[in-house]
């Protein structure tokens, strides 16, 4: 009998589950974290099992990582986003992809993980210290914006001159969007230029040596196709976005699981 | 130096060292009436064996003078500087430097090298001359017909005598010579040869006494391997050109007269005691420039003695080269091969003794261990050193 | 107010560095399975940096820097030499704003140290020795300079003859300051008695490091830096004696098959820049996240006291050059042109420790160790051993960093061991 496997990605704002089986992805679940992360843990892995009309036993192994690994009770063991987003990949890259990079913009946080020919990680380096160049950095500029999070891409390819924004900062980079909205700029150049000052921001991470293989962008800020654009724009290459780019830690979680089970 | 200038100095050195072999029987050192050839137990043993020893305590005495004038030259050179050759630093009548236990392998060294030297010597007087017709590539004067096997140095350097010879006889001659060659290589220089004893043995009165040597770096090694190729062409040609390279060679003033013959000596008189002078401030100083040794070497890579490296744990601490008499640096900056014999090495294990990382450096014998380098074994001086 | 400005900030700065230490010698005491007789050197470390007291000694004091100092010569001029690489968070903070931005935290530190003229073992030098081995440390000198006697050695670029003899004389004259200094005369006697001292210490060292090759989980890299460390602190022959009580133990923990885990934990070896007590928080974060140090090659660590002074000729000048001989040419230092023979020594750490992973410390501003980064990292690729470039000053701002980094690493190597599977049927979230 074939076993199926859970990966929980307890992120900073949401929880990702994924469940896979005979090595492919089956469903995917997100919800708010919440005050109790282990109690919406177990929730959501039932709802999953319910939702494939699965029983707990055939979960062979549940794998936990991001922030709130440690407090998921339920998972049998841990594991760190670092190894589990480049786990990751091996299900939600798309087939032409050859191993180099992965960016991930995540809510209060982005990295890039280097990788061998082998998707093992060969290195990595963080945001530090710092949230620009995160998801929050694009909520807090289109609140501002008065858009939602959804709206940022599309209404950002729609641009014809787009605006410099140069602070890092999220704060500093919120006042220099405020002065732009009042100097009457376009709406979507200044989001088109949100995107390309990100993009830079996290382009700065990367290591130079370190660019051999293709790019790809995982985490909640690949939905975004401006910010996509904007990273090919700057980076003058190809960036492929994931398969479910949200749920690539709780996928690779869960490979990882697999192999334990 | 301009590379041209280095050519001509060279040369002019390499020509008057040519120039005092090919003259050597006008510069006599000492000249006895006649020399002469027969000995016996009885003669050693008897007040005429002094008479015939004089010649060697001329050059033991010239050789002691020469160290203590240079001694002191250097001292009178350095007396401003106050720092490595001051009185402080050269009074060194008390105390000891932390030495490591003694090891097998030097041991055995050292009763090899003084057993042979005396079978050169003496051997054929007290055991006979069985082993005659053998040839040793070995500096032991072949003047000596008492020794107990031939050396090989008078055939190669009297090659227009060797091919006079019977024909079983350059068979016998060139069968051994290889054949020690091929089978010990320059640890013959190493293990038996009396003139390296001689001068390991000025070596050690050095290290007792504790006066400084001379460090030679790889430059002047560099320097000085013109003279050194120099000396095999002698060594191999002077015949031919009419010469005698036994009127040049030191080891003659050694071996015949200690064996009761008395020999008038010529310059090699006067190079015995340049030998004793370099051999007490460099150790070995001979053996780097000596015909045989370099003729020797040219077998190196096929000989059964081999010096092996693990290149991994070498840290090039360097202390292999700071031992090697023979100032071998290759030893310490290979780290690719493990096979560090160079035509050079006389296997006399310093570097193996000096290495202080496990295994890194040993002495094989047709691929077996023979000596190995260790931690605690160049440790071992200071082990007690917490018992107090 | 009784207390004038410089003694509430002088009070200050005592507390607040004497905490540090407590806190990180706290957590040393905390992490388990360390070997018996372990405490005197945890006593020493509490003795400099929280009781802030004077080195156990009534010799003269001389400060020295790195490894290229010869300590036997300043035995042999029957003084002591304190090694005043600093890994001090508190002194580091105050030398920053002395130093510039780009400064390596260590030098800093010194620098902090100087301003402040509150720690007594830098206080008590009658002399500082120190090497150039970069231009950070070349300032540090002149700024020292002003304090007490600064002798400088020059480190040469290359290891050749000429380098050598260069370095000799500058022992020369080391030597001439030294007596100068200390009032006494460095004779062939005295000299052989400072060989002795140091060469027991490395006797035990030798030892030490034989042990711990020889069972792997033997004793925690933590422990092994602390006691390394206080080295610094102790006359080598006081440190060589309490070494050979840690060493007895060992051996009786060999014979009963007793180590500090019975799990398997990634065996990691440590290497890059120097970690100095207090700052230790990269082998405490590795060791606490389920990684264990099984190898170090730092200056302060293993490898500081590894290579001995080898005697090959017996007069004066033959010891001084053996002293020359042992600064220069073993040391895998990246202040050298050619540096590679740091690599063979790493792989043959890596082979000798069974080590599965490297963790390369930079001191941020320590361009030397970080030039050699690139280089150390392929060539230990080539074996199939991860490497990671950790980046960290003396502060505890970046241990969040750097733990994620470090659990990251560990959990690289465990994947590519094999697991224990899940047997037992599950009922229920």
């Amino acid at each position: 009998m074939d076993k199926y496997y859970i990966g929980l990605d307890g992120g900073s704002t949401y929880l990702k589950a994924a469940l896979i089986g005979r090595g492919q992805v089956i469903d995917t679940m997100v919800r708010n974290t919440g005050i109790d992360n282990d109690g919406t843990a177990r929730k959501i892995a039932k709802e999953l099992c319910e939702r494939n009309s699965l029983l707990p036993s055939d979960i062979g192994y549940i794998m936990a990582t991001g922030y709130s690994r440690k407090v998921l009770e339920v998972a049998d063991d841990d594991i760190s986003e670092i190894t589990a987003h480049a786990y990751g990949v091996r299900l939600t890259a798309p087939k032409e992809y050859r191993p180099g990079m992965i960016m991930d913009i995540g809510g209060q946080d982005s990295k890039i993980i280097y990788l061998d020919g082998n998707y093992g990680v060969k290195n990595f380096s963080m945001n530090d210290k710092c949230a620009a160049g995160t998801g929050k950095f694009m909520e807090v500029i289109a609140q501002i914006l008065e858009t939602t999070i959804d709206n940022v891409g599309p209404l950002s390819l729609q641009a014809t001159n787009p605006c410099d924004i140069n602070s890092t900062c999220v704060v500093f980079a919120q006042s220099e969007v405020i002065s732009l909205v009042a100097r009457k700029y376009n709406r979507c150049d200044i989001l088109a230029g949100m995107h390309l000052s990100m993009a830079k921001r996290i382009i700065k991470m990367m290591k130079k040596s370190e660019k051999g293989g293709d790019i790809l962008m995982t985490g909640g800020g690949a939905l975004n196709t401006g910010l996509h654009h904007a990273f090919e724009e700057e980076l003058m290459r190809d960036v492929y976005v994931a398969n479910y780019p949200q749920f690539n830690g709780a996928i690779g979680a869960a490979l990882i699981a697999s192999e334990r089970g | 130096m301009k590379p041209i200038k280095k050519i001509i100095i060279t040369s002019v050195i390499c020509i008057g060292i040519a120039l005092l072999a090919y003259f050597a029987w006008l510069f006599p050192f000492y000249e006895f009436t006649s020399n002469d050839f027969t000995t016996s137990i009885e003669k050693i043993m008897s007040a005429e064996y002094i008479k015939t020893l004089v010649p060697l305590f001329i050059i033991i005495s010239l050789a002691t003078a020469g160290i203590i004038i240079t001694v002191f030259i250097r001292k009178f050179l350095a007396k401003k500087d106050t720092s490595r050759f001051s009185k402080v630093r050269t009074d060194r009548s008390r105390g000891n430097s932390p030495k490591q236990k003694p090891s097998i392998f030097m041991v055995l060294r050292w009763i090899i090298m003084i057993i042979f030297a005396f079978m050169m010597i003496w051997g054929g007087l007290i055991f006979g001359l069985k082993m005659a017709s053998l040839s040793i590539p070995v500096l032991s004067c072949p003047w000596n017909t008492e020794q107990m096997t031939e050396s090989s140095c008078y055939y190669l350097s009297h090659l227009n005598e060797l091919v006079e010879l019977p024909w079983q006889n350059i068979l016998l001659f060139l069968g051994s010579t290889i054949g020690f060659t091929l089978l010990l290589g320059r640890a013959i220089c190493g293990f038996l040869c009396p003139m390296g004893l001689i001068q390991d043995i000025t070596d050690k009165i050095r290290q007792k006494t504790k006066i400084e040597g001379i460090k030679m770096n790889d430059k002047m090694y560099e320097a000085i391997a013109p003279v050194k190729w120099c000396m095999v062409l002698i060594f191999v040609g002077l015949c031919f050109a009419g010469g005698n390279f036994c009127n040049f060679c030191p080891a003659v003033a050694v071996s015949p007269i200690l064996a009761g013959m008395s020999t008038s000596l010529y310059v090699s008189g006067f190079l015995m005691v340049l030998v004793l002078m370099g051999g007490f401030f460099k150790r070995r100083a001979f053996c780097t420039i000596c015909p045989l040794g370099t003729i020797m070497g040219f077998f190196h890579k096929i000989s059964l003695f081999r010096v092996k490296k693990d290149c991994q744990s070498c840290t090039e601490c360097g202390a292999c080269y700071e031992a090697c008499p023979m100032g071998i640096k290759m030893i310490y900056t290979e780290r690719e091969k493990a096979d560090v014999t160079h035509a050079n090495c006389i296997m006399c294990g310093e570097c193996v003794k000096c290495c202080p990382e496990d295994n890194a450096l040993s002495l094989t014998f047709a691929g077996k261990k023979i000596y190995t380098s260790s931690r605690r074994k160049i440790m071992s001086g200071y082990e007690q050193e917490g018992k107090k | 107010m009784s207390s004038t400005l410089k003694e509430r900030q002088d009070k200050r700065f005592i507390t607040k560095e004497t905490q540090t230490a407590a806190k990180y010698l706290r957590r040393l005491e905390e992490l388990s399975g360390a070997p018996e007789g372990i405490e005197p050197f945890y006593d020493t470390l509490k003795r400099i940096y929280v009781d802030m007291a004077h080195v156990d000694t009534n010799k003269k004091t001389v400060g020295t820097y790195c490894v290229m100092t010869p300590p036997e010569l300043i035995y042999a001029a029957d003084a002591m030499p304190v090694k005043l690489c600093s890994g001090n968070y508190t002194a580091f903070s105050i030398g920053d704003d002395i130093a510039p931005r780009d400064a390596c935290p260590l030098v800093k530190a010194v620098a902090g140290f100087k301003q402040t003229g509150l720690m007594p073992v830098y206080e008590d030098c009658s002399m500082m020795v120190v090497p150039i081995t970069c231009d950070c440390k070349k300032k540090i000198a002149g700024m020292l300079a002003d304090r007490c006697e600064v002798t400088t050695l020059h480190i040469p670029a290359s290891r050749e003859d000429k380098d050598i003899e260069m370095f000799i004389n500058q022992l020369y004259e080391l030597m001439e300051k030294l007596e100068d200094v200390t009032g006494n005369r460095i004779t062939y006697e005295s000299l052989s008695e400072g060989f002795r001292k140091v060469g027991y210490a490395q006797y035990e060292l030798s030892e030490f490091i034989r042990l711990k090759k020889q069972m792997p989980y033997l004793i925690r890299g933590s422990h092994a830096m602390a006691i390394l460390n206080s080295a610094s602190y102790m006359p080598a022959d006081v440190w060589g004696k309490a070494l050979h009580k840690v060493n007895q133990s060992l051996e009786k923990n060999i014979s009963d098959k007793k180590t500090v885990t019975s799990k398997k934990l990634p065996r990691i070896m440590l290497t890059g820049s120097p970690i100095v007590f207090p700052n230790i928080k990269i082998p405490l974060l590795i060791e606490e996240m389920g990684g264990i140090v099984a190898g170090d090659e730092t200056c302060m660590g293993e490898r500081g006291m590894w290579d001995p002074a080898v005697i090959t000729d017996d007069s004066f000048d033959g010891m001084i050059r053996a002293l020359a001989n042992r600064a220069l040419r073993p040391c895998p230092c990246p202040t050298f042109a050619d540096n590679s023979q740091r690599i063979y020594r790493l792989k043959q750490l890596i082979k000798e420790n069974q080590i599965q992973g490297v963790i390369y410390h930079v001191l941020r501003g320590c361009l030397v160790y970080d030039f050699e980064y690139k280089r150390i990292e392929e060539e230990l690729g080539k074996l199939d051993i991860p490497v990671i470039r950790l980046e960290s000053d003396y502060n505890e701002e970046d241990i969040e960093q750097l733990r994620i980094r470090i659990e990251a690493f560990i959990e690289l190597i465990k994947l590519k061991q094999p697991h224990e599977k899940i047997t037992s049927v599950r009922k229920d979230f």
